[in-house]
């Protein structure tokens, strides 16, 4: 890529600098860039950012404006109130910067969607607004090796960190479990309106360097913003050995792991039964007993559908009778296989992908939803020894 | 009158407060905005005392207690917690406290708590002061009784009951493993759950491993109890072992599943239940969307439906187990709090409903104070 | 021994205990004995922060000027500040 001579001139007070220059400015109008949240630190991160001339930025955001926004939101203007966050910011940095390439993502960031999504990018920012997000958009960031600058702000104070893929340490190292649907945000709790600005702003700061390779990240370093006192902190900490996601033996290897530690906030309102339970539903139901796979019931009425959301691979070396197989990352999009009328229960290896694919299905309307506890590991050990039930990779 | 309905919510607590004929109701509060309130309770004997259990996103599990009905709260100096674990077992923390029952009228200030997960706690002291009912919590049977089966909420100790004839005489329940009973004050425990069906078990004749949702005790007539379990409403009366399943009666398609059972405070035969879908998958809530309680006058040998003023379709009510709730009033009033931050309310027994508040967060417990 | 003194630096949702102070004193040569110190004068605090089998609850941290604290054993000078961070979710 080489920069025209409009962008040149925009960029010029970037060239003026050796650390930057032509070459660094290239780098940054080759990177792409995904924002989670476009709101209060996402404003003024993505337009720092569009200004700045990264070529590619993906504003991930499925909220709609509202007026309140509009204290801290300068992305926003109070004739677009009730209009898509994620459209709106694309339009905006559009106009403040053409020579880039925006892309809106108005939908949701869930564990269904965020590797999909966030592989599409070289760097994320997050400026979600929930502790749950933060959660799965760092396990995103550890699964996909991508760098992440991460930022959070409540009443008048600030933190920040960057994860840096390779040593880490990640924010789950930081905070290992998450406090998910508990922690207040802004909503409920306020937020000096300035103070996102702060936060975002060195946000970009970290990002144009990650990009660009130069400095020193804010990797094992977190970062507090008192505005009261008007002090910032710095604290040092470490990879744990024992992180669930980038430690020596995570158990967090799929997003669909990442969603069931936040529980409450993404698998929240699903029931789950145990293997007897289940086995007592099939045994009720029609399930078709013929293994035949695919179809339920066999032309008779299905009391209750068994989805298998395992890979392929997985469903082939032992599955149960009559079980749909629609793996977890094809689920969003399979939901009209599963039959409606009759209640669905998701299985999978040890019941942690069903967990999301049951939020899933909940969310999309289904009314009688299910997974299994223990997943089919639990079915080997408490129905079934003869189902053989292999690793995930 | 002095006549509070306290509501524990995901988000704090709540207090409506009627006029003397019960027809305007004012809200009050929140108090502990924030805080995750999972029930509030008055103490009978000295109606000026009340306790709640909390827990906040960050911070651990306490108790709060006070003088002065609710107007200011103290936090317990020793809040419920397990022993410190031993280097060979496997140790437990309390996640929440879950449950707060007042002692035996003879023993002022004592309370009991149950937590999450399952133990037994008692105080001494008005609920300043906690400890471990090691009778119970170290009992050669815990891990088998408290297997850690989880319900969505994690397993959960609740509906502790003291016989008001003899404070030695308690019983217990937990989900996920039985209702439990004990005759010397907790030291040790038996459990209690003949004729109970656990359909989710391979074994469904087991002693214990049983879901109760709700158990209560009648206060006047102490050997009746009755259990709404997560496999049909059942009543006891002692000193028999098998519980009767008095929810066959109910009308078929509605069932007889749900999470509280409320008792007439004055007529031992008279009980009220919520019924919630528990089909298939347990969806937990109203059936068809159009929310009923029923109501039996003979111990649950019939029930009938009471919905009046109640919504007609698509009201997918969730209540749970702490959440309903009489009075003590001549004309028997009946309160509920839906998990949709709605209360209902009643004040002819049943017969008919309104709605007292709603855009509540959602409502953990309602509980009335004289 | 000399007596030494520590500040412990409060975030917003243990602030109850400390009468709305962002910082107090409190002193020890372990974090255990200050976390005790601090219990002492704010009663009630420890156990929101720490669980009865002594370990730190999950969404709280805490450190020793910028050290993270990973046992409550681990030894405070004269002089450290003593900093309690819990986890921030808004946007």
């Amino acid at each position: 890529m080489t920069l025209s001579a409009s962008e040149r001139e925009r960029y010029s007070r970037h060239l003026l600098l050796p650390e930057i220059g032509v070459a660094g400015q290239e780098k940054l109008q080759a990177a792409r860039v995904a924002v989670v949240g476009a709101g209060g630190l996402g404003s003024p991160s993505s337009l720092y950012l569009a200004a700045a001339g990264v070529g590619t930025l993906g504003v991930i955001d499925h909220d709609r404006i509202d007026l309140s926004n509009l204290q801290r939101q300068l992305l926003f203007d109070a004739t677009q109130v009730g209009a898509s966050k994620a459209l709106t910011a694309q339009a905006r940095l559009r106009a403040l910067n053409p020579e880039i390439n925006v892309v809106a993502h108005d939908v949701e960031l869930v564990a269904g969607n965020a590797l999909e999504l966030l592989r599409q990018y070289d760097c994320v920012l997050d400026g979600s607004d929930r502790l749950a997000t933060r959660y799965l958009v760092n396990d995103a960031c550890v699964l996909l090796q991508r760098p992440l600058v991460s930022a959070a702000i409540h009443r008048f104070e600030g933190q920040a960190m960057t994860y840096v893929p390779g040593g880490g340490p990640c924010y789950r190292c930081l905070f290992p479990e998450s406090a998910a649907a508990a922690a207040p945000n802004c909503a409920t709790a306020g937020v000096l309106g300035v103070l996102p600005g702060v936060l975002g702003a060195l946000q970009a700061t970290e990002v144009i360097k990650l990009l660009l390779g130069i400095g020193t990240p804010l990797a094992g370093r977190l970062l507090t913003f008192d505005a009261l006192a008007m002090q910032w902190r710095e604290f040092r900490f470490t990879r744990r050995v024992d992180c669930a996601v980038c430690g020596a033996r995570p158990t967090i290897r799929t997003l669909a792991d990442s969603a069931a530690t936040c529980g409450g906030a993404i698998a929240s309102g699903t029931e789950r039964v145990n293997p007897q339970q289940l086995r007592a539903l099939i045994a009720r139901g029609a399930l078709g007993a013929d293994g035949a796979g695919g179809a339920l019931g066999a032309g008779g009425d299905a009391l209750v559908s068994v989805v298998d959301v395992r890979e392929p691979h997985e469903f082939a070396a032992g599955h149960l009778a009559g079980a749909l197989n629609i793996p977890l990352g094809e689920l969003a999009r399979r939901l009209a296989e599963i039959p409606r009328r009759a209640p669905v229960v998701f299985v999978c290896r040890s019941g942690v992908r069903s967990q999301t694919a049951a939020a899933i299905a909940s969310g999309d309307g289904f009314q009688d939803v299910a997974d299994l506890e223990g997943g089919l590991i639990a079915w080997a050990a408490q129905v079934d020894p003869a189902l053989e039930v292999i690793a995930s990779r | 009158m002095a006549s509070t309905l306290w509501i524990g919510t995901r988000k704090g607590v709540f207090a409506l407060r009627p006029d003397v004929r019960r027809r305007v109701w004012k809200l009050a509060g929140p108090q502990f905005l924030g805080h995750i309130i999972h029930h509030v309770v008055q103490d009978p004997r000295e109606p000026r005392r009340l306790a709640l259990a909390a827990k906040t996103g960050h911070l651990g599990p306490t108790v709060y207690t006070s003088g002065d009905r609710g107007r200011s709260w103290q936090e317990a100096a020793a809040p419920p917690a397990f022993r410190k674990a031993d280097e060979s077992e496997k140790p437990r923390a309390v996640e929440r406290v879950f449950w707060l029952t007042p002692g035996h009228e003879s023993e002022p200030g004592v309370w009991y708590a149950g937590t999450s997960p399952a133990g037994l706690f008692r105080s001494g002291d008005h609920g300043q002061r906690w400890e471990p009912v090691t009778g119970f919590n170290d009992h050669a049977m815990y891990s088998k009784w408290a297997a850690g089966l989880r319900t969505p909420d994690g397993e959960l100790l609740h509906s502790i009951r003291v016989d008001p004839r003899d404070a030695r005489h308690l019983y217990l329940a937990i989900s996920i493993g039985g209702v439990f009973e004990s005759t010397d004050r907790g030291a040790d425990w038996a459990p209690l759950n003949e004729g109970v069906a656990a359909d989710f078990l391979p074994d469904p004749n087991v002693a214990y491993g049983h879901d109760p949702h709700c158990l209560i005790q009648h206060p006047l007539q102490p050997d009746r109890l009755y259990q709404q379990n997560h496999c049909g409403s059942y009543r006891l009366d002692r000193p028999a072992r098998r519980w009767v399943r008095i929810g066959e009666r109910m009308p078929r398609r509605i069932g007889d599943i749900g999470f509280p059972i409320v008792a007439h405070p004055r007529d031992p035969d008279t009980v009220w239940v919520l019924p919630m879908d528990g089909s298939k998958v347990w969806p937990r809530t109203a059936l068809g969307g159009k929310p009923a309680v029923y109501v039996s006058r003979n111990a649950g040998r019939s029930w009938q439906r009471q919905d009046r003023g109640l919504p007609r379709a698509q009201a997918w009510f969730t209540v749970l187990r702490q959440a309903m709730c009489a009075d003590q009033a001549a004309r028997l009033g009946l309160y509920f709090g839906t998990t949709q931050g709605e209360v209902w309310a009643s004040s002819d027994e049943g017969g008919s409903w309104r709605c007292l508040a709603r855009h509540l967060p959602e409502i953990y417990s309602v509980s009335h104070a004289c | 021994m000399a007596a030494r003194v520590n500040t412990v630096r409060i975030p917003s949702p243990l602030r109850d205990y400390t009468a709305g102070a962002t910082q107090v004193s409190a002193s020890g040569a372990t974090v255990a004995a200050l976390l005790d110190d601090l219990e002492r004068a704010h009663p009630g605090m420890r156990f929101r922060m720490i669980d009865e089998q002594d370990h730190i609850r999950p969404h709280i941290r805490v450190f020793i000027n910028q050290r993270e604290v990973n046992a409550l054993d681990e030894a405070v000078a004269a002089g450290d500040e003593i900093h309690l961070i819990c986890a921030l979710s808004g946007g």
